[in-house]
């Protein structure tokens, strides 16, 4: 008994130990963003807890940079990027998944070789096509955006991801609704959508946290 | 009759007919944006690295191979090269093994476990260019890191400034920022092995490292391995941990591949040097994906 008591203090000790190790570089940046002026943020030993505490820097951001644009921006590209993604991949996910057609295996093996290659070996092409089609830089915003969504539109991730949940989804249903009529758009758009709902959601997130991290995109255009 | 139902008719009459184009429809939009983003880029690539960009930007000339006699006779290629694979065996075998230790006791019965859980992923939710600048403000010259160290009687180290740990400096972002992702991974795994088996080494008296060598470690194999190729292909990727925090330097130390690729294109605008460079890149990194997919998650990418 008071081994595994000791056994537990152990676990949380190095539990503990690990996250405030995860923790620990995001409270000395908030730390250092509440100090004030009077205060040498290089001050040795360093300091946890401000002296001069204040909420002036937060401010200042506001004041000094057009943080409201860059944040709209952000959320523009973000926000297009998913919609294009979960709109496209599902559509092509579609009849990989419950589909017989000619040439089925070559693309499904164009999208999985689009998982081969990293996309910093093909980014400088990439960058020069956006250039030839007017994407970059552009003083037309519409353009601009288009330069940063486009490129990332469709990803490989997304089709296997959305694939995987049409095939799980019993072909029964989809005779069913043949029989009584529907077309396959319509059942694409009403059934499948629906019913793989919970996938949509779990998409749309890995690609906002995704799209968060996609900093190499944003350096290039 | 009234014009829906016979809108609808004509429409049911044409699908009929041209049923057999239908997959092809779905496929479009998605092609086209492969086609032009994707793979014309990388036969681009390709014939880019025929090319000779530097002498001037808008008349390139036709060089065959010389961009890659002059990489390989590169002692900077080389250097980014070693830096690459010395992320590589340096981060994987960490995030490998740290993850799934952190997995095995998550996964005990102990209370405080979703706390635990989301403050070790905490890190992988936040983009990589925050993190990147809190870890730029520890590895100060004046800062916490060497403040640590100097309590403990040691000199201060030039964590970003000095060739030796420069490098050292910037995989310990990359792993910080790992950890969370990859025991996600393991934890999943560990739910898939059978209770009873752990059930019968504690009847049998197993020590708990025992158990776990014995009973969690070969039923992970292939987690174990997915999460080697995976963590590989990334560090071979790792570009903006390195752009915000040494910009490669000191002297190239902490340079890798990805990187000296941007700087070769983008700085010195010698674009056929870089796609050189981005072939092998290429070639390196389709090595371990191809290992990945035939091995690792076969089921997956299956017709």
């Amino acid at each position: 008994m008071i081994k595994r008591i000791f056994e537990k203090i152990g676990i949380h000790a190095v539990l503990i130990f690990v996250s405030l190790l995860s923790i620990f570089p995001f409270i000395w940046l908030i730390s250092t963003s509440l100090k004030g002026n009077a205060e040498n943020i290089f001050a040795y030993p360093p300091q946890i807890i401000p002296h001069d505490f204040t909420f002036e820097n937060y401010a200042g951001v506001w004041q000094r940079v057009n943080f409201v644009a860059y944040f709209i921006n952000s959320m523009i590209v973000a926000g297009a990027t998913v919609f294009l993604n979960l709109l496209l991949s599902a559509l092509a996910a579609y009849p990989l998944a419950r589909m017989e057609f000619g040439g089925k295996k070559l693309a499904f093996f164009s999208v999985l070789a689009t998982i081969m290659v990293p996309f910093q070996a093909i980014m400088l092409p990439v960058y020069l096509i956006t250039l030839k089609l007017n994407m970059v830089d552009s003083v037309n915003n519409f353009m601009g955006y288009l330069g940063l969504v486009m490129p990332f539109a469709v990803s490989a991730f997304g089709i296997f991801l959305m694939r995987q949940a049409f095939l799980t989804i019993p072909k029964e249903m989809e005779e069913a609704a043949i029989v009584d009529g529907c077309n396959v758009f319509k059942y694409f758009s009403e059934c499948y959508c629906r019913w793989s709902n919970r996938l949509w959601r779990c998409l749309r997130y890995s690609h906002l946290s995704a799209l968060g991290a996609n900093f190499c995109g944003r350096v290039l255009f | 009759m009234n014009t829906d139902a016979s809108i609808s008719e004509i429409i049911g009459v044409m699908f009929r007919y041209y049923k057999r184009y239908v997959p092809y429809l779905f496929l479009l939009p998605a092609g086209v944006i492969l086609l032009v983003f994707f793979f014309i880029p990388f036969f681009q690539t390709i014939v880019l690295s025929f090319q000779d960009y530097s002498s001037s930007i808008y008349n390139p000339t036709w060089i065959g191979l010389q961009n890659y006699i002059k990489l390989f006779h590169s002692p900077v290629f080389y250097k980014v090269l070693f830096n690459t694979f010395a992320y590589l065996f340096i981060a994987v075998p960490i995030l490998a093994i740290i993850p799934l230790f952190l997995a095995i006791l998550i996964s005990q019965k102990i209370k405080g476990v979703t706390l635990y859980k989301i403050l070790i992923y905490l890190p992988v939710i936040v983009s990589i260019v925050v993190a990147a600048i809190a870890f730029k403000w520890l590895y100060a010259e004046q800062g916490i890191l060497n403040y640590a160290i100097g309590t403990l009687g040691l000199p201060p180290i030039g964590w970003l400034t000095d060739t030796r740990f420069s490098l050292i400096s910037v995989i310990i972002v990359t792993i910080w920022k790992g950890v969370g992702y990859y025991m996600m991974i393991y934890l999943a795994a560990l739910m898939s092995v059978p209770k009873e088996l752990y059930e019968a080494c504690d009847i049998d008296g197993a020590s708990p490292l025992k158990k776990h060598l014995t009973v969690t470690i070969p039923h992970i194999m292939p987690t174990l391995a997915l999460v080697s190729t995976i963590s590989a292909i990334s560090a071979m990727k790792v570009f903006a941990e390195i752009y915000v925090m040494t910009k490669g330097g000191p002297l190239n130390s902490s340079k890798t591949i990805v990187y000296y690729i941007y700087e070769r294109a983008f700085e010195n605008l010698d674009l056929g040097y870089a796609s050189a460079m981005a072939v092998v890149l290429l070639i390196i990194v389709m090595i371990f994906s191809l290992i990945n997919i035939l091995f690792f998650e076969k089921n997956k990418y299956q017709i």
